[in-house]
């Protein structure tokens, strides 16, 4: 299980997140949405290590990601929001180098390469230097990179963004055959469709706190709202809307 | 250790595929080389100019002892020209003597007989040539009062009370080093210069690419990442470094030195003491460059902070050439300064002073060990990372 208690965040005079607490467990798929600089990506970092938290902490399998950073990232694998290749190095070298920071022997590396080469469609480019990848080339490398090693707990930070329909696709089927490994995902987004297809509990962030979370129904029900998207905008919003209504005459 | 050797093995990888740091560090050695040659080259044809010197004599036949004895000398007695004085204002001649129709009688009467020396003194070019001649009549002159005294029983010593001697006392490796005064302050400035592309595109890049905070998600330590990094820039240093020394001397060797009467003896012991010495030097030069490179804000500054820390070993070079002579103890305490010293000393034939080698090293090493604390230090910020 992956649990993040209290987490805070302050840049200066900014609080980037404020208090966010919930937990995911093996074999399910988590979504982390919010508009943009909602602290959807403070919070990954915090949960991934690099950023550290102001409160609070993060603990996967009981290990406290704050004390034993080193033995929480081997659990992990992460898609960072941004994060790029090496474009000297082909993408089977981006890929092996990962691996090799993992400690995983060459062969299961090579086996790993393989498979992942085949699922996400990957067989023209492998061995091609990543200078001058599309976007779609680009992520592909980085997933098959993050998870190379088979982590238990997969964070993939806005992991669709700006692909194209089969790489939506690609990427979807290698989600869901994860979870049917009995993997942990939690990947955050804005895209209402695509949490929806894949998530089996969401929690909503907006302006650094944790507005709701549940299953996708639960969360629909609880706005009063016909779909997700509905309710997305409710709960998203609502923190403004009541700060606002606290301003009104 | 496995760790190390995993992104030792990654930057080396990408470092060697990377054209245009590898083009900047190994055009460095090649430029100070060309540098080195061409300023021996240049020292070399100023000394020759000073030995062969030409001199237009007008009515040499009434002085041929004196002319006989510049002829010896090594001075070229050529005719003089029509008019001498517009021929030395001009700059057609550097001096033209002149021996004035009275002074073989004047020479055979035993009456102080002159001559004149015509020069341009404005000329400074000219005024070591001028003053070779002046001091060769001179010493003909003395030669033949003293010649003259002991004629008439008088020791010449009553002549002259005081008789200067001056010694040479530097050895022929001690003047070669005179010449190659620049050659300790180019080798350090190579092993500054070489790791500067590399080291900004693996710092500063790798964050500017965005491919640092991927990087610092695996299980690996600051350190470690720090010291694979580290020790990828300095094997590539240590290579450019091994050979623009080594071009440093073929450079001399094939200089015209040896015209000069100089015999440099710069053979593969001294290429593997300077080497040597230098190691400790490079691991400081590299660790500091990480340093300010994780510590600038961009790749671009980086460089140019960096092209700045290649002046560094400028500052001791220039006060070894103008405070000549061996290497003292304190010196080695000053990091960059003792190890300029050693060269100086090594380049000189002085020998080396194992001593003086151990107290320089570990300053540098300690002083690389502040810069590797303070560049894992910055590689722990958040800022360092997201920038």
């Amino acid at each position: 299980m992956i649990k993040a208690t209290g987490l805070r965040k302050v840049f200066g005079d900014v609080v980037a997140v404020d208090h966010v607490s919930f937990q995911a467990d093996r074999g399910e798929i988590f979504g982390l949405l919010g508009p943009n600089g909602a602290g959807k990506t403070s919070t990954l970092r915090m949960m991934y290590g690099v950023f550290t938290p102001t409160a609070g902490d993060v603990s996967i399998d009981e290990i406290s990601v704050r004390h034993q950073p080193l033995e929480a990232q081997r659990r992990l694998g992460v898609l960072p929001d941004g994060g790029s290749l090496y474009k000297r190095l082909t993408a089977r070298e981006n890929i092996r180098y990962f691996g090799e920071l993992h400690n995983m022997p060459r062969t299961a590396i090579d086996t790993a390469t393989e498979e992942l080469t085949s699922i996400l469609g990957m067989e023209n480019i492998i061995d091609r230097r990543t200078a001058g990848f599309s976007q779609g080339e680009r992520m592909k490398v980085s997933l098959a990179r993050a998870i190379v090693h088979q982590p238990d707990y997969i964070l993939l930070d806005e992991p669709t963004n700006g692909l194209d329909v089969l790489t939506t696709l690609a990427v979807r089927k290698l989600l869901l055959a994860l979870k049917a490994q009995g993997k942990c995902i939690i990947f955050s987004s804005h895209l209402m469709h695509e949490v929806a297809n894949l998530c089996d509990r969401v929690g909503i962030i907006a302006h650094g706190k944790v507005t709701v979370q549940g299953s996708i129904p639960e969360v629909i029900q609880g706005a009063g709202s016909a779909n997700l998207e509905d309710a997305f905008v409710h709960y998203a919003y609502q923190h403004e809307r009541s700060a606002q209504a606290h301003t009104l005459p | 250790m496995m760790m190390f050797t995993v992104i030792l093995k990654k930057e080396l990888l990408d470092a060697l595929r990377d054209g245009k740091s590898m083009a900047t560090a190994f055009f460095i050695p090649v430029v100070f080389a060309l540098v080195s040659y061409g300023s021996t080259l240049f020292v070399a044809s100023v000394q020759k100019g000073t030995e062969s010197i030409e001199l237009p004599v007008h009515n040499a036949a009434l002085a041929a002892p004196l002319i006989d004895y510049l002829q010896e000398q090594g001075i070229a007695i050529v005719p003089a020209p029509a008019s001498p004085e517009e021929a030395v204002r001009n700059r057609e001649a550097t001096m033209v003597l002149i021996i004035p129709d009275e002074f073989p009688d004047d020479f055979r009467a035993q009456k102080a007989a002159t001559i004149n020396l015509l020069s341009d003194h404005s000329r400074t070019q000219s005024r070591s040539q001028v003053g070779k001649v002046r001091g060769l009549i001179e010493q003909w002159s003395m030669g033949t009062g003293a010649l003259r005294l002991i004629t008439r029983n008088i020791s010449p010593g009553i002549a002259r009370p005081v008789q200067v001697n001056s010694v040479n006392v530097s050895s022929d490796q001690r003047l070669a080093s005179k010449v190659l005064a620049g050659l300790p302050m180019f080798i350090l400035m190579i092993a500054f210069a070489s790791g500067i592309g590399l080291i900004a595109d693996m710092a500063s890049g790798e964050r500017e690419r965005r491919s640092l905070e991927p990087l610092l998600i695996n299980p690996v330590s600051h350190h470690t990442i720090f010291f694979g990094k580290w020790t990828a820039a300095l094997c590539v240093t240590a290579v450019v470094s091994a050979i623009g020394i080594a071009l440093q001397f073929v450079s001399i060797h094939l200089s015209p030195m040896a015209e000069l009467g100089i015999r440099i003896d710069m053979g593969i012991d001294k290429f593997i003491i300077i080497f040597l010495v230098l190691v400790p030097v490079m691991a400081l030069a590299v660790a500091l460059q990480l340093f300010v490179a994780f510590f600038a804000r961009s790749f671009k500054d980086a460089q140019s902070y960096n092209s700045l820390i290649i002046m560094l070993p400028m500052a001791p070079g220039l006060y070894l050439t103008f405070n000549a002579g061996s290497a003292e103890l304190w010196q080695m305490f000053v990091p960059v300064l003792g190890p300029t010293a050693i060269f100086v000393d090594v380049i000189s034939g002085d020998g080396v002073n194992l001593l003086y080698v151990m107290i320089a090293s570990l300053v540098s090493l300690a002083a690389a060990g502040l810069c590797a604390a303070g560049g894992i230090h910055l590689l722990k910020r958040e800022k360092t990372i997201f920038g």
